[in-house]
């Protein structure tokens, strides 16, 4: 990491190309983003509806996800939709969410929503189905009930399965904020980028880039830090 | 196992197989209804930018018709098939080398990491002060969206295999050369092709996002004439057409996957 550091610096420096500047440039126009109180606005704006997006998606995606790999009705009624979103680049349907809402906030949010829901279904129901008949079996030959078998046998069983399509979902949903924002380029990091990007001011850009980056690890943090919690309870309820 | 008598054992346990016409049915119901909808709601809020399900499909015959849309996706898919064959022919050998030596692997694992769940789009701007607006930049495009998702799956597959196998095929006097051809590259040809199919929907992406972002050559540019002329049918079809080309493309893939994507039973080593 060190040495990738310093190579940076190395051929920004010496290259003097446009778009490579210097690490040290990179960071020094971060800090003044932030100090000039611009950053924070714009990444504000960002956070609220990848937090909204990424929520609706996670609490739908499971939902769905679970009740799709429970009963091959369902599965079948959706699986081609599913399918097609999980195939197809998402950001062609930008045009029909703006469409339904207009160009605003509101459009930003579903298109987060639009692409993580799909992993996350997609993970959340193949856990469920991968859950062995055999530890079905024994759980109803002791009786249990659907709401039992559901709760207590396959969420923990597919737990492992569910915790990597979240993770997944929020890194699709950060593509999806990004891309949205620099489609409509009003507020949020992905307008900040595509300005900075138009008056070829790499350092800030660069500085946006790392921003994200780090909004996406992070946010990956907190969805692992939450499933761990959720699993204690899970588990502790049961 | 019991059928719950709850209104949900209805739909049908999940682990049990179900009948094949329940599945085309409920698939077809599903389709039917998404087409109901959207002629529904196309008619009964007139919107000019939402056409109805009629319209489009009347639109998507005409356009059919129409050379200017060959040629259209001709253009754009030279930068999605450059832009791949570039990816395929760096990503895979670094993909190998990432997992074959262990240095390379811990100096630059971060980096891929980093890659993959970094937004691409976000990197779009200075590929353009790299490499400008022309066709050049849409191949940079296409290829650093596809090139993470390959070197990362190739890497994955080289590192599953036991290294019992590579100290065998050393010990029977295999150069490096045959080591690489003959034991890694058979190996994580699984994991190889489930990036590839991976790698080739991402690459589809970063054509559509190149062609907005970008200089609109093709499709993108037809798409813009219909946005001017208002022909909301059109634009629509054409997302359609788009749609239709990535689950083709990755149906072809996927069936590549399940044909040749068994793990060979038994390396050869001469």
């Amino acid at each position: 990491m060190l040495t990738g550091c310093l190579a940076w610096e190395f051929l920004g420096r010496w290259s003097g190309l446009v778009f490579l500047p210097p690490l040290s440039a990179v960071l020094v126009a971060g800090w003044q983003l932030l100090l000039s109180g611009r950053l924070l606005p714009d990444l504000l704006a960002s956070l609220t509806s990848l937090g909204l997006g990424y929520g609706l998606a996670a609490m739908l995606g499971v939902t769905l996800g679970a009740l799709m790999g429970r009963y091959r009705k369902l599965e079948y009624l959706l699986d081609m939709q599913i399918n097609i979103l999980l195939s197809s680049p998402t950001f062609i349907y930008i045009p029909i969410l703006f469409a339904m809402f207009g160009v605003s906030r509101n459009s930003q949010t579903a298109l987060i929503l639009l692409y993580a829901l799909p992993v996350i279904v997609a993970n959340t129901s193949l856990g469920i189905r991968s859950v062995e008949p055999a530890q079905l079996e024994l759980a109803r030959s002791f009786g249990a009930s659907e709401r039992q078998l559901f709760w207590v046998v396959l969420l923990p069983a597919a737990l492992t399965h569910i915790m990597l399509g979240l993770r997944t979902g929020m890194a699709r949903a950060v593509k999806g904020m990004i891309d949205g924002e620099m489609v409509i380029a009003l507020v949020g990091l992905g307008a900040a980028i595509v300005r900075y990007g138009g008056r070829f001011e790499t350092d800030k850009l660069l500085a946006l880039v790392m921003v994200v980056v780090l909004v996406s690890v992070s946010g990956t943090f907190v969805v692992q830090f939450i499933g761990k919690r959720a699993a204690g309870w899970l588990a502790r309820i049961t | 196992m019991q059928a719950n008598p709850k209104f949900l054992g209805v739909l049908g346990d999940g682990a049990a197989q179900i009948d094949w016409r329940w599945k085309w049915g409920l698939r077809l119901l599903s389709l039917g209804g998404m087409a109901l909808g959207w002629e529904l709601i196309g008619r009964f809020w007139p919107n000019l930018l939402f056409p109805a399900f009629s319209d489009t499909v009347a639109g998507l015959a005409h356009l059919l018709n129409q050379p200017v849309l060959w040629q259209a996706l001709w253009i754009s898919n030279q930068s999605l098939i450059a832009g791949y064959g570039l990816a395929l022919w760096i990503g895979i050998p670094v993909g190998l080398a990432l997992g074959h030596w262990q240095r390379a692997d811990k100096a630059f694992n971060i980096y891929l990491s980093i890659l993959l769940v970094t937004p691409i789009s976000a990197l779009i701007p200075l590929l353009i002060s790299i490499s400008g607006l022309g066709l050049t930049s849409h191949v940079l495009v296409v290829f650093s969206f596809a090139v993470p998702f390959i070197v990362a799956n190739t890497r994955t597959g080289v590192k599953r295999i036991q290294p019992e196998i590579i100290d065998l095929a050393r010990s029977y006097g295999a150069t490096e050369f045959q080591i690489w051809f003959k034991v890694l590259l058979p190996a994580a040809w699984p994991s190889m092709l489930t990036g590839l199919r991976i790698a080739l929907g991402r690459a589809i992406t970063g054509m559509v996002l190149s062609e907005f972002f970008l200089n609109a050559e093709g499709l993108g540019k037809l798409l813009l004439e219909f946005e001017g002329r208002f022909e909301a049918a059109s634009v629509y079809a054409v997302m359609l057409i788009v749609v239709a080309e990535s689950l083709i493309l990755l149906r072809l893939v996927r069936a590549l996957e399940q044909r040749y994507g068994r793990a060979p039973n038994r390396v050869v080593v001469q």
